[in-house]
């Protein structure tokens, strides 16, 4: 890639090229900066510069509305000691657990449905992927209506006799009732990606594995998966990220409250409230740095996981 | 692919498999059905229970109304204002951007990659005060200006125009700075004709993304005739008391926008998506 | 929000009425004193333009809906009308008012004059010393506070200083569906606690998802029970918390067991979002709720019948719960005395009638009481007999968490029977006195 650009000068003296090159050199570096040079500033300004200052942040006791002061580790230690935040941890990591690996694998059945020869592709393709092309907010509002007491999916269920709950009011279900929005938003999305993947394995494989005699589901197992792990880490990356960032379905449904018994308040949730409802925004920084590190945690612990079964194969 | 042993069977996980995708697909689609059902209906009708799917008759008064009832036309005007702002913004930047993180040898580029990529784990609503706290110093506060600028640049855009730019074939890139050619010249003429089809996928993402974006407006837009339509929509459904055949209404008209770019470029947009996932 | 066919005809012939009135005092009053004190008409006006130079200042606060933010909007012209040197930009707060105004407060970018809320909102701007103290203008402008409702005024007060001064406030009444009543053979709405309970439990009729009580378990809808068992939420000093006391025990548990004997609902049981909501949907036999449910019934759901009576009478009294809303001067104004000069505008007895004739809420003034527009809406009968004897509703700076999302979990569960009354206000005790000794 960064080739040492010499074809042109072949017939200058040596010490003239390496001249050349050090000017050349020079002038990459001032372009490089130049084109990279806004993106730079307002990624600094508006995603690393903020992160900063949250963290710095982190370490103040602050109201908005009084002046700061400074405390040191206290918030951590007080936000270690607050049952809120961690019935927050837990709502955002249990919506992770369940939420990424139903999405992946809905999508991944999807995607090896769809690259069959079926008829009617285009138009599937179409249904699935609508969803994650609409806004979240509108889809909470859509979801708010049928997942409401005298709603679309209680008028289902009456059919079988099933009395439904008032989904979003009722502590056990609140959470779940997200968990399905989001896997029915983001499983066509995803499902497309393993599409793709699935198009550039090479058909010989499975013919050669079918001459083989092994039967469908172990070519499944032994050719496609092994070799969608790319596409596999991608999805499970993106969606563990996306999941414990989840916050406009949460606020949305709950109308900025998290649910009834705090069913739905996730970290990110919970940072919202801190600083815009209870004022007190050393805990939403503080809560910030820690999600941060969890956002780390998990995503290096996914890329250990997925080294090593590529090391395996 | 199969063994033809017993086509019965086969011709069975075929059906299998239609049946399986129409479910989904339906799964998929109700929801909107649903909520373009209840936007026909007057708000009586659309509180019957069980639900009843076909509105008795056809009432298009709420799309009318909501015209009246909320800025609506306003909403789309500054959505349309910004998401096609950001979306030349990010057309630029980012390809710039990655165009030299991809093809253009400098000292710190891979720190400044890695340093890219990692903004992605950075989340908006961590982020939101400070951001806010900037806005008012950049005077970017209440105006479209606070909606534009954070969103100029997206780390993903500038990931996403690296590997299209890393895809174009050097020799061409080497034959041009043979005859001289600049940088920019080499960027503007060669290299960007040949990474439209991604172009295309980056404008529409970011089109996208903009337009559905709800926090940064939330916080940024203050009065109610310079919400963007999906902020509209909420906060009509707090301060309105949820009429629910209202705001299936907005919901079905702020959808369609975007369904319908969908449609049309369907082709760049599932590119898009395809080929983030091919590492 | 349309208040119904009559309504710009009524408002236009009461202001009309109300302006040639004030315009025969304040001329009066301008020629005795000589000075742009009180709206003064044509006369002073060119004086007064004058001597003061052209001043800009933002009104800021909310708004539930546009009409109310178009009448707002009127009522800033006439003022600018009777102060021509002062503009007035009106920029209401739209989504969570709280939120959006401590982020302008920290960007440095307030507005003049705001809106001060009740629930804890008062008292957390007083201590933060975000509101300008008003004594000085209310002595200089020598504008009287005794036709104010001491409750309301007590809650813009803080350390002797008064930093609001009130608009209008609601009071928590007893609304319920007549033709309900009727058909359950209920003669008349219930005036005691006896009285209420049983008339919920006939009014509950699940095939129908009808309940006789629909509310949220925010503590603002069950505190006024333990008032009217003779308890408190807190002391009036607001040092202590008082929820273990056997009165609050007993308001307390009376607000639970209706939920718990089925006859009262929350009110996503019945697919709404608010008690009011239920109610208008016809799923409510009664609700706990003030004027705003009022301009709602009548624009969202007029097919709906409904009459207002105070609050049934508890054990020891019929307390029930207030909230007033103020308008204050932020500290960071650079036109204190313009913001004034609104504020008793818009606070004056003519300024708040013509707010009053909007229907929107109620006097903060007692002497408002017996307007006209009381007599034109029979209707409101029942919220203005509790007025004089309701009790604002405050909490401590610092109490924002527990008093909306803590103390609403605890009564949940107190609902679903998942915990004893008794250890609900338990923990809730413990939860406030948490607070007030960490000195937040």
């Amino acid at each position: 890639m960064a080739g040492i650009e010499g074809a042109g000068s072949s017939s200058l003296p040596a010490v003239a090229k390496s001249n050349a090159f050090r000017r050349r050199a020079r002038r990459e570096l001032g372009v490089g900066y130049m084109f990279t040079l806004p993106s730079v500033l307002l990624l600094f300004l508006f995603t690393l510069g903020p992160a900063l200052y949250s963290l710095y942040l982190s370490f103040f006791s602050w109201s908005l509305l009084n002046h700061m002061h400074f405390v040191g580790w206290k918030n951590f230690e007080q936000l270690f000691q607050m049952p809120l935040f961690w019935i927050s941890v837990r709502n955002s990591v249990v919506f992770a657990l369940v939420v990424v690996p139903t999405q992946t694998v809905i999508a991944l059945g999807l995607a090896a449905i769809l690259n069959q020869n079926l008829p009617a592709r285009g138009f599937f393709r179409l249904a699935f992927f609508f969803p994650a092309v609409s806004s979240s907010a509108v889809i909470s509002i859509i979801f708010m209506w049928i997942y409401n007491k005298f709603g679309l999916l209680n008028g289902f269920l009456s059919v079988f006799g099933i009395v439904g709950p008032d989904w979003l009011g009722n502590p056990q279900f609140a959470l779940s009732s997200i968990m399905v929005l989001n896997i029915w938003t983001t499983s066509g999305y995803f499902m497309i990606v393993f599409l793709a993947g699935l198009q550039a394995i090479p058909a010989e494989l499975y013919e050669a594995s079918a001459i083989d005699g092994a039967s469908r589901w172990k070519s499944f197992t032994h050719i496609t998966v092994p070799l969608l792990s790319p596409s596999t880490f991608f999805i499970v990356v993106m969606g563990i990220v996306g999941t414990l960032q989840m916050f406009d379905q949460s606020f949305i449904m709950s109308q900025g409250t998290g649910g009834p018994l705090n069913s739905t308040t996730t970290i990110v949730l919970l940072i919202y409230q801190f600083i815009f409802s209870y004022g007190q925004v050393g805990y939403g920084a503080a809560a910030t740095v820690l999600l941060f590190i969890l956002i780390l945690l998990a995503t290096l612990a996914t890329n250990w996981w997925f080294k090593r079964k590529l090391d395996y194969l | 692919m199969v063994g033809a042993r017993n086509s019965f069977s086969y011709r069975l996980v075929r059906v299998l498999y239609l049946l399986i995708l129409t479910l989904g697909a339906l799964a998929m689609l109700i929801p909107f059905a649903w909520s373009l059902s209840t936007s026909l209906k007057p708000l009586s009708e659309s509180m019957a229970y069980p639900p009843v799917w076909w509105p008795h008759p056809f009432d298009w008064s709420n799309f009318v109304a909501i015209w009246t009832m909320v800025p609506l036309a306003r909403w789309f005007l500054n959505s349309a204002i910004v998401a096609v702002s950001v979306t030349v913004g990010n057309l630029i930047i980012d390809s710039l951007a990655g165009y030299a993180l991809a093809r253009i040898p400098f000292r710190g580029r891979s720190i400044l990659h890695l340093g890219i990529v990692s903004m992605l784990m950075i989340p908006f609503q961590s982020v939101m005060l400070p951001v806010y706290i900037l806005l008012r110093w950049l005077g970017l506060l209440d105006n479209y200006g606070g909606m534009i600028v954070p969103g100029l640049v997206s780390a993903m855009g500038v990931f996403l125009m690296r590997q299209a730019f890393l895809t174009i074939p050097q020799e061409l890139e080497d034959a041009a700075m043979i005859d001289g050619a600049g940088r920019l010249r080499m960027f503007w003429q060669i290299s960007l004709p040949m990474v439209t089809p991604n172009l295309m996928t980056l404008a529409l993402m970011i089109f996208m993304g903009s337009w559905n974006n709800f926090l940064l407006p939330l916080l940024v837009a203050n009065r109610s005739h310079l919400w963007t339509v999906p902020l509209g929509i909420v906060m009509f459904q707090q301060e309105y008391f949820v009429n629910w055949p209202y705001l299936m209404a907005a919901s079905v008209l702020a959808t369609l926008p975007i369904a319908f770019l969908f449609l049309v470029f369907q082709r760049f947009f599932v590119r898009g998506v395809a080929t983030t996932g091919l590492k | 929000m349309k208040q119904g066919s009559g309504f710009p005809w009524r408002l236009r012939a009461v202001y009309s009425r109300d302006k040639k009135w004030s315009n025969v005092v304040a001329g009066g009053a301008c020629v005795v004193l000589g000075a742009a004190l009180v709206g003064c008409g044509a006369p002073a006006q060119a004086a007064a333009k004058a001597t003061h130079s052209p001043v800009t200042i933002t009104l800021g606060g909310w708004t539930s809906s546009p009409v109310e933010a178009a009448l707002m909007a009127k009522e800033l012209t006439y003022f600018e009308k009777a102060y021509p040197w002062i503009h007035v930009n009106y920029r209401p707060i739209s989504g969570n008012y709280e939120a959006v105004l401590k982020t302008r407060f920290v960007a440095g970018d307030a507005p003049d004059v705001i809106y001060v809320n009740n629930g804890g909102q008062s008292s957390s701007f007083m201590k933060n010393g975000d509101l300008l103290p008003l004594n000085k203008y209310i002595k200089a402008s020598h504008f009287p506070l005794q036709d104010f409702f001491p409750g309301a005024l007590n809650l813009f007060r803080y350390h002797g200083s008064v930093y609001g001064i009130p608009k209008d406030q609601s009071p928590l009444s007893l609304f319920y569906n007549p033709a309900m009543f009727r058909q359950a053979g209920i003669k008349s709405a219930p005036a005691t606690w006896a009285q209420f309970a049983a008339d919920a439990h006939r009014l509950t009729n699940t095939k129908l998802h009808r309940y006789g009580l629909i509310n949220s378990a925010q503590e603002p809808r069950w505190a006024e029970f333990l008032y009217e068992a003779g308890g408190s939420v807190m002391n009036p000093a607001m040092t202590q918390m008082t929820l273990n006391t056997k009165a609050a025990l007993q308001g307390f548990s009376f607000f639970v067991n209706l939920y718990r004997n089925g006859s009262a609902a929350l009110p996503g049981t019945v697919g709404a979002s608010w008690g009011g909501q239920a109610f208008g949907m016809q799923r409510a036999g009664m609700v706990l709720s003030g004027n705003w449910l009022v301009p709602f019934l009548e624009q969202t759901y007029p097919k709906t019948p409904f009459a207002v009576v105070p609050m049934p009478k508890g054990p020891k009294n019929a307390e029930t719960l207030t909230f007033p809303v103020a308008y204050g001067i932020t500290r960071d104004s650079t036109q204190p005395q313009a913001s004034w000069d609104l504020i008793r505008y818009l606070t004056s007895r003519q300024g708040m009638t013509k707010w009053m004739n909007l229907g929107l809420a109620l006097p903060a003034r007692k002497s408002l009481l017996a307007l006209p527009y009381y007599k034109q809406h029979p209707v409101l009968k029942g919220l203005l007999t509790d007025l004089p004897r309701s009790i604002p509703w405050t909490f401590p700076a610092g109490f924002s968490q527990l008093s909306s999302t803590t103390m609403t979990n605890e009564t949940t569960l107190a609902i679903m029977g998942r915990e004893t009354p008794a250890k609900a206000l338990a923990n809730m005790q413990q939860g406030g006195m948490a607070i007030l000794h960490s000195g937040s």
